[in-house]
């Protein structure tokens, strides 16, 4: 993912933010970006496309990410920390985010998200539909979908990965890649 | 029984619910960091309206731009329970007014019309 990473750097940084993410703060960077497009005349499906993933990974790092500023059961204008770097590769976007998470969180988003990468469209999308009709699940903020509907809006499967912290045995970085296609 | 007027902000829709006249309508976007705490008064006025058990025929409008999966969630339990309605005989449709090259939320509407089958779901191209 590193090398993939660099290719990317190489091509070119869209956008890149790293820090506390808060819900002004995404609602600004969506702001930004739009300028962004249009100064670009980039393809209106594609930059839909690209923020409906940006809302769904940094929404992500304000929900889990287990370095925060507020306390951790609040529900609302929570500020936690990450960062998220969109790159333009080969004809597409790679958003690339990262936030650290506890242990036991590192180990619950990699069986869910080893077993997500092995699904094809169909069984997205099957999986998607029983999500909906379900009960959210407790720890959930997103109603369970939000993964499903990264892989569902991904053109290439997610990337993802978990790095150790030296200084802290606790604490591992959530690294994931989710590629949204140009035109 | 109220109806709800709700002014859209950079995330969440303009709620339009003018149970008066049986028309409902979300525009805009629909990513706040809370979901929850966003729709479900909406879904709790819903239900009383609802339960009223009137027979007008009602007319759900969806004209949505960017969603986060918790939003998403919630419209669904808003239209499930306009499904049930429809089920027991009364008259509901649900319009989506979408640009076209939106597919993503052209893809909601295909959830939708997916899970809820018997439901008169139209797709209309947003003026």
């Amino acid at each position: 993912m590193r090398e993939l990473n660099d290719a990317a750097a190489a091509d070119g940084v869209y956008f890149q933010y790293r820090g506390y993410f808060s819900q002004p703060m995404i609602e600004q960077s969506i702001g930004q970006l739009g300028m962004r497009a249009q100064a670009d005349k980039l393809d209106s499906a594609a930059h839909r496309r690209l923020i409906n993933a940006f809302i769904e990974v940094s929404q992500n790092i304000v929900h889990y990410s287990c370095d925060a500023l507020t306390e951790a059961a609040a529900k609302d204008d929570e500020i936690r920390f990450g960062s998220i770097e969109i790159c333009e590769a080969g004809g597409a976007f790679l958003i690339n985010s990262s936030n650290p998470v506890g242990e036991d969180d590192a180990r619950r988003l990699n069986e869910r998200l080893t077993a997500l990468v092995e699904l094809d469209q169909a069984a997205l999308k099957a999986q998607y539909h029983q999500a909906l009709n379900a009960e959210s699940e407790p720890q959930s903020k997103g109603g369970g979908i939000g993964f499903l509907r990264l892989a569902r809006g991904s053109s290439a499967k997610l990337q993802f990965s978990f790095v150790d912290v030296p200084v802290d045995p606790e604490i591992k970085i959530f690294n994931l890649t989710v590629t949204v296609q140009k035109p | 029984m109220t109806d709800i007027l709700i002014p859209a902000t950079y995330s969440t829709p303009l709620v339009d619910f003018r149970f008066s006249e049986h028309r409902l309508a979300l525009r805009g976007e629909a990513y706040p960091e809370n979901a929850l705490a966003f729709f479900s008064p909406l879904t709790e006025a819903l239900a009383a309206y609802l339960a009223r058990g009137a027979t007008a025929p009602i007319l759900m409008s969806f004209q949505l731009r960017y969603m986060n999966s918790a939003s998403i969630k919630m419209i669904f339990q808003l239209v499930k329970m306009l499904e049930q309605v429809s089920e027991a005989g009364r008259g509901v449709s649900v319009e989506f007014e979408n640009d076209p090259d939106d597919e993503m939320a052209g893809d909601f509407a295909e959830d939708l019309a997916d899970a809820f089958p018997t439901l008169a779901l139209r797709l209309a191209p947003a003026v």
